[in-house]
């Protein structure tokens, strides 16, 4: 599919529905690129610290699942944005 | 809401998604009674069966981890004893001083357990369906837990004080209250709320992702396509039902520890 | 494959999807069954576990302090043995240092007296010696004179000439050698 073809449909066939599933895609997308760079974030200094101070280990670990928990619960929200936009709730 | 999706409806046909993502949904058994009162359906969908299995399980196992006690636990008194101390320790302890925590560990183990419950036993085999994936469940024990952090901190504080200590930061000037007060409220107010979505979607999230696999190899059933999604699809529905359990794990955990800062943060105010 | 699909209606028995659609009759069975399980539980089952597990915790505390007082006793009555056995220990090195000393003494003793007596026997010997010879000497002083006597009365009643000297002589001499040896 070319881009003119695409343009022209764009141009053409751009429907509501369409942006919907669009705007449920990038809602979906930037939340899971946003939850993915926390907790790559949280990791990396969570080994850090672990490495730096093997003692605190357990602790550590124990803040980090959460952690993890709290961030990934982040790329959700997105996820139940993504579902109303889909079902045609907003 | 019951408006949504009915232009949808008309225009599109089956698909294995909406069969199998389907099941996310409450719905009757065909064999259940209908009970009715004021209006409100109390029919035992599978929604409340599952709740009922829940709070059954939480409530029998423990019942018999307390009656059957021994002075060196064995079996599943253990792993019962590991997680009462589990939240004992790590939840309660670390949040609320002894006091407070000797006090309020009852309420927030209930939490957890039930919580805990909930999650897992939408991941027996055969049930399929999780409570916790409802926002209407997750949402009352949110509000529920909230308004009882709320009562507790009135009674305790009384009311005003208690409003003012939690709506007014200390150490602020006065100046930057008329920014502060309503962003505190809009925190407080953020509270029940987050509690509810976060549960819910995540458990949401789980099913969701083993039905939409479980839905490809009912779409490539027939092709011959079927023999390179089966194994792949398996593969990914068993890591995905284990990362589910860690999950429900977890998310029991941050409730309940939520829970427990909430309480706390309503026991003493304007920390 | 739109997932707009979800939404739709599928068959009889409603299985659309949809996670907002309202669910008063969950709201209430949910508070039913939290209110439930947490009356249940605080109530009848965690002050029991918590009992239990404080029971636990004391018995264990009790144990450890129970071992601690036995070890601390054990140690206490070690201490005193090893305190004991190194006052016998010294009492011995005492004693057997005492014995040498004792031994010491006697065997000076011995040896002062074995010298001592050496002497006395030395002494008497000598003395012995020189009375025997005192005896001797003075009674050949008196064979002497007596002899002397004889021969000058000898040498009187002779004719003097020297080989009736010499022959003289020789038989005085032969005379003594006699007597000497009948003596010894």
């Amino acid at each position: 599919m070319s881009i003119t073809t695409l343009a022209q449909e764009a141009a053409t066939g751009m429907t509501d529905k369409g942006l919907q599933q669009l705007g449920a895609g990038l809602a979906i997308g930037l939340a899971a690129g946003g939850g993915a760079t926390g907790i790559g974030i949280l990791w990396s200094k969570g080994l850090e610290g672990i490495g730096r101070q093997p003692e605190a280990r357990s602790t550590l670990q124990g803040l980090m699942f959460v952690g993890f928990a709290l961030a990934e619960a982040q790329v959700l929200y997105g996820l139940i944005v993504a579902l109303l936009l889909l079902l045609g709730i907003f | 809401m019951a408006f949504l999706a009915t232009e949808a409806a008309e225009s599109v046909e089956e698909s294995p998604f909406t069969e199998l993502v389907g099941h996310l949904s409450p719905h009757h058994y065909g064999w259940a009674p209908h009970w009715e009162i004021g209006g409100i359906d109390l029919s035992p969908t599978n929604a409340v069966v599952n709740i009922w299995l829940a709070g059954f399980l939480c409530v029998a196992i423990f019942w018999m981890a307390a009656k059957k006690r021994q002075l060196v636990p064995s079996g599943m008194q253990n792993v019962i004893e590991v997680m009462v101390d589990f939240v004992k320790v790590n939840i309660v302890y670390s949040v609320m001083n002894t006091k407070d925590g000797r006090k309020w560990f009852p309420f927030v183990g209930t939490v957890f357990f039930f919580i805990f419950f909930l999650n897992a036993v939408g991941l027996i085999p055969w049930i399929g369906f999780t409570a916790t994936a409802n926002i209407f469940v997750t949402a009352t024990l949110a509000i529920m837990i909230y308004l009882l952090a709320v009562v507790i901190g009135m009674s305790k504080n009384g009311p005003l004080k208690f409003w003012v200590k939690t709506l007014v930061p200390p150490d602020i000037p006065k100046a930057m209250l008329p920014l502060m007060v309503p962003i505190e409220v809009i925190s407080q107010l953020a509270r029940p709320l987050s509690l509810a979505v976060r549960l819910f979607a995540n458990m949401l999230a789980d099913h969701l992702m083993l039905y939409v696999f479980a839905g490809f190899i009912f779409l490539a059933a027939g092709s011959a396509v079927i023999y390179g999604i089966l194994p792949i699809s398996l593969l990914f529905m068993i890591i995905f039902t284990a990362f589910a359990l860690f999950v429900a794990f977890i998310q029991a955990v941050i409730f309940a520890f939520l829970t427990t800062i909430y309480i706390n943060d309503a026991l003493h105010p304007g920390h | 494959m739109q997932l707009v699909l979800l939404a739709t209606e599928a068959g009889e028995g409603g299985t659309s999807f949809n996670p907002f659609e309202p669910e008063f009759g969950l709201v209430v069975w949910t508070s039913v069954a939290f209110l439930t399980v947490l009356f249940l539980l605080s109530k009848k089952v965690f002050p029991k576990l918590q009992e239990g597990l404080a029971d636990r915790e004391r018995k264990i505390a009790e144990e450890i302090k129970a071992a601690e007082a036995t070890r601390a006793e054990a140690e206490k009555i070690l201490n005193e043995y090893k305190s004991r056995v190194a006052a016998a220990r010294e009492e011995t090195s005492q004693m057997v240092e005492e014995a040498r000393g004792q031994a010491e003494k006697v065997r000076q003793d011995l040896i002062a007296r074995a010298e001592g007596d050496a002497r006395l026997i030395v002494d008497k010997a000598r003395r012995q010696l020189t009375g025997e010879r005192e005896r001797i000497l003075n009674e050949l002083e008196g064979q002497l004179t007596e002899w002397s006597t004889t021969i000058a009365g000898q040498i009187v009643q002779r004719e003097l000439n020297p080989d009736s000297h010499r022959d003289l002589v020789d038989s005085f001499i032969a005379d003594i050698r006699k007597s000497e040896a009948a003596k010894s």
